[in-house]
């Protein structure tokens, strides 16, 4: 076992009083590719926003402070988070989202966000200024910089479409974008939430590829749906359920767990039924 | 296309990549010579009154990139305008009093110069104090606003509220700030009679200089990495905190050079027309300089500085000829023309241009020797 890059530890998060993350420990290895699956409201998500620092204390590594959210955060306003959650030293709880971005912790969101009034090219030049100093940006990017740039649109397929505004990108290459940025930004660990919703089938194979091919130099964790996908590209997969983690394993393992098949593979399995 | 972006151009496009640099230089020259020009064509009072709007037009360059580009609406943008008018003004009152008591504290009982207003008897104070008093007092601000991440219309509150507050506050320290009356009455500059042919000549070009300084400024700042952040700050503030950028900080930053920028105006609007008072700094003064850009057309430098010179000269020419009226005119044309040009003067000209070259492509794009991504399956795409 290779040594761990991210640690939870007993992860409580409750939204006004209702439980999220129930006591939830997680270790995730360096140059895993971790799948976080789980039904609807398991706190995939909500994990993904303690880690990114959305979610998140305002100082100390226990708190019952109530966290102001930003704004069109669907969160309610009491957010309580125990726990802590290590990375190379740190306690991201106590961290500020661009801190924890730059202390190398990238996120992708469900919803792909991407700048839609700049170009693929510009999108992808601001994620990798991120280091910038103010004055800094004031200065066309260095050769080495742009070559960055081009390498991760090429990584992703997206150099052809350089020029074009983000906001005329079809759903699929938005998500690829999404992805570039974080690229660009070399980041330890990637988090990507449901990366692959609305791509078509060939999008997916190539998704699935990349991701590989990243895991190893990047720490990846991700959290989908699809479990057509999962099946395919996933190593170790965390099932969680009711915000606490129900089993970890290798797919093979999971997908024969007859606990993990009733709460969610038969509910999948069921719901396939009643559609047919 | 940001330089961001010029290495992704094919090596062979040289000229193109000159012109690309060149090009936006274009309208700050023209804007130049026409200004260095007019002044054969106007008669002085006309002069001077050009020299005004063209104050206005630094104030609403810096409205441009805060509100244009960054996607922050502030409504109290004449907070920052009157401080840098009102250190000009305390630079002129302590000049003509020349070490006495300035005439309205005379009027409201003072016996001596309070010690703020000391240091402003001094050129290299209150010169710069004009320019990085409101740019730092705005830093401070933003910086407290940002951090608790208030934003779009809470802002523009805020920003108002600011305007109003400071705005009645210089109407009660009358002992201080001469009141409703304002600083007024200024006789020299550096020595030299306002009222002078000469003195106003250089006023207007120093004006016309600092303008084009600005535009200069602006378009740099826009076209360099900083211009895309600022407009990725527009579109998704919170994507760009979770890119790892500082958000809180760049905001305040810009509010800032909006701010200075203000500052700037106001120190050059009051030798040239001779007066500051609350009346330019509150509520309404502010909306309108917020009019000058929203006509001119957002996050367009051009459009900032002509929105400023055509609103400002309506608004003169309407009130000239309609003493009565005008106002109802003013409200009029401005209405019409946000209905009309919803993306204002340049906005609107440059979608036609658009619409007009549409078969024409952007150069091609260096096709990638291979896209590692592809599949068998998926090459052709």
């Amino acid at each position: 076992m290779s040594e761990a890059i991210l640690k939870i530890e007993n992860l409580c998060v409750s939204f006004d009083g209702f439980p999220v993350l129930d006591d939830l420990s997680l270790v995730v290895a360096r140059g895993e590719l971790r799948f976080l699956i789980g039904p609807n409201g398991a706190g995939k998500t909500t994990l993904m926003d303690v880690i990114s620092g959305k979610v998140r204390a305002r100082s100390g590594r226990v708190l019952f402070d109530p966290t102001v959210p930003a704004s069109g955060d669907p969160h309610p306003s009491t957010i309580e988070v125990h726990g802590e959650i290590r990375f190379e030293g740190l306690d991201l709880a106590r961290m500020r989202e661009d801190a924890i971005v730059r202390a190398g912790i990238a996120r992708k969101f469900q919803t792909p966000s991407v700048f839609n009034s700049l170009t693929v090219a510009e999108n992808v030049a601001v994620a990798a200024a991120y280091r910038d100093r103010f004055l800094r940006q004031l200065f066309p990017p260095s050769p080495a910089r742009r070559e960055r740039i081009t390498r991760a649109l090429e990584d992703v397929g997206l150099l052809h479409r350089a020029y074009v505004q983000a906001g005329a990108l079809s759903h699929g290459e938005r998500q690829w974008l999404e992805i570039a940025m974080l690229l660009v930004q070399s980041p330890r660990i990637m988090l990507l939430d449901e990366p692959i919703a609305g791509m078509t089938r060939q999008e997916r194979e190539r998704t699935g590829e990349l991701l590989h091919r990243l895991a190893g130099a990047h720490t990846i964790i991700i959290t989908e749906h699809d479990m057509e996908f999962v099946r395919e590209f996933a190593r170790t997969v965390t099932v969680l359920h009711m915000g606490r983690v129900l089993r970890e394993g290798p797919i093979d393992d999971i997908q024969r767990d007859p606990v993990v098949r009733e709460v969610y593979l038969g509910r999948q399995k069921a719901a396939a039924g009643d559609a047919a | 296309m940001t330089a961001a972006t010029a290495r992704l151009t094919s090596p062979g496009a040289r000229p193109r990549e000159l012109l690309r640099l060149a090009g936006p230089l274009v309208p700050i020259l023209l804007t130049g010579a026409i200004l260095f020009l007019a002044p054969a064509f106007l008669s002085d009072f006309r002069q001077n009154l050009l020299a005004k709007f063209l104050c206005f037009a630094i104030l609403a360059i810096g409205i441009d990139l805060l509100w244009g580009y960054a996607g922050m609406l502030s409504l109290g943008h004449g907070v920052w305008f009157g401080l840098g008018g009102y250190a000009m003004g305390m630079y002129l009152k302590m000049e003509d009093a020349d070490g006495r008591l300035p005439d309205f504290m005379n009027w409201s009982g003072l016996t001596a110069i309070p010690w703020f207003w000391k240091p402003f008897e001094h050129a290299w104070f209150a010169l710069p104090a004009a320019v990085l008093g409101p740019g730092f007092l705005a830093y401070l601000v933003g910086y407290l606003v940002f951090r608790s991440r208030v934003k779009g219309a809470y802002f523009s509150i805020i920003t108002q509220a600011l305007a109003l507050i400071l705005s009645i506050f210089f109407v009660g320290q009358q002992q201080y700030t001469g009141g409703t009356n304002g600083l007024t009455n200024f006789s020299t500059l550096f020595g030299f009679t306002l009222a002078d042919r000469a003195t106003q000549d250089a006023l207007y070009y120093l004006t016309v200089a600092t303008l084009l300084l600005t535009m200069l400024f602006a378009t740099w700042l826009t076209r360099a990495p900083l211009g895309r952040l600022l407009i990725a700050i527009r579109d998704d503030e919170d994507r760009v905190r979770f890119s790892g950028h500082n958000v809180t900080l760049l905001k305040a930053a810009v509010f800032a050079v909006s701010a200075a920028l203000a500052g700037l105006a106001g120190a050059l609007y009051v030798p040239q027309v001779g007066i500051i008072s609350p009346a330019n700094m509150g509520i309404v003064p502010s909306i309108e300089f917020v009019l000058l850009v929203a006509v001119g057309g957002r996050a367009t430098i051009t459009g900032a500085v002509i929105g400023a010179i055509l609103v400002s000269w309506a608004r003169s020419t309407l009130s000239e000829n309609y003493p009565d009226t005008w106002l109802y005119l003013f409200g009029a044309l401005f209405i019409g023309s946000v209905l009309l040009f919803p993306a204002g003067i340049v906005g609107t000209w440059r979608s036609l241009l658009r619409h007009r070259r549409l078969p024409i492509r952007r150069p091609p794009f260096r096709a990638p020797s291979a896209v590692r991504l592809d599949t068998p399956g998926a090459s052709h795409e």
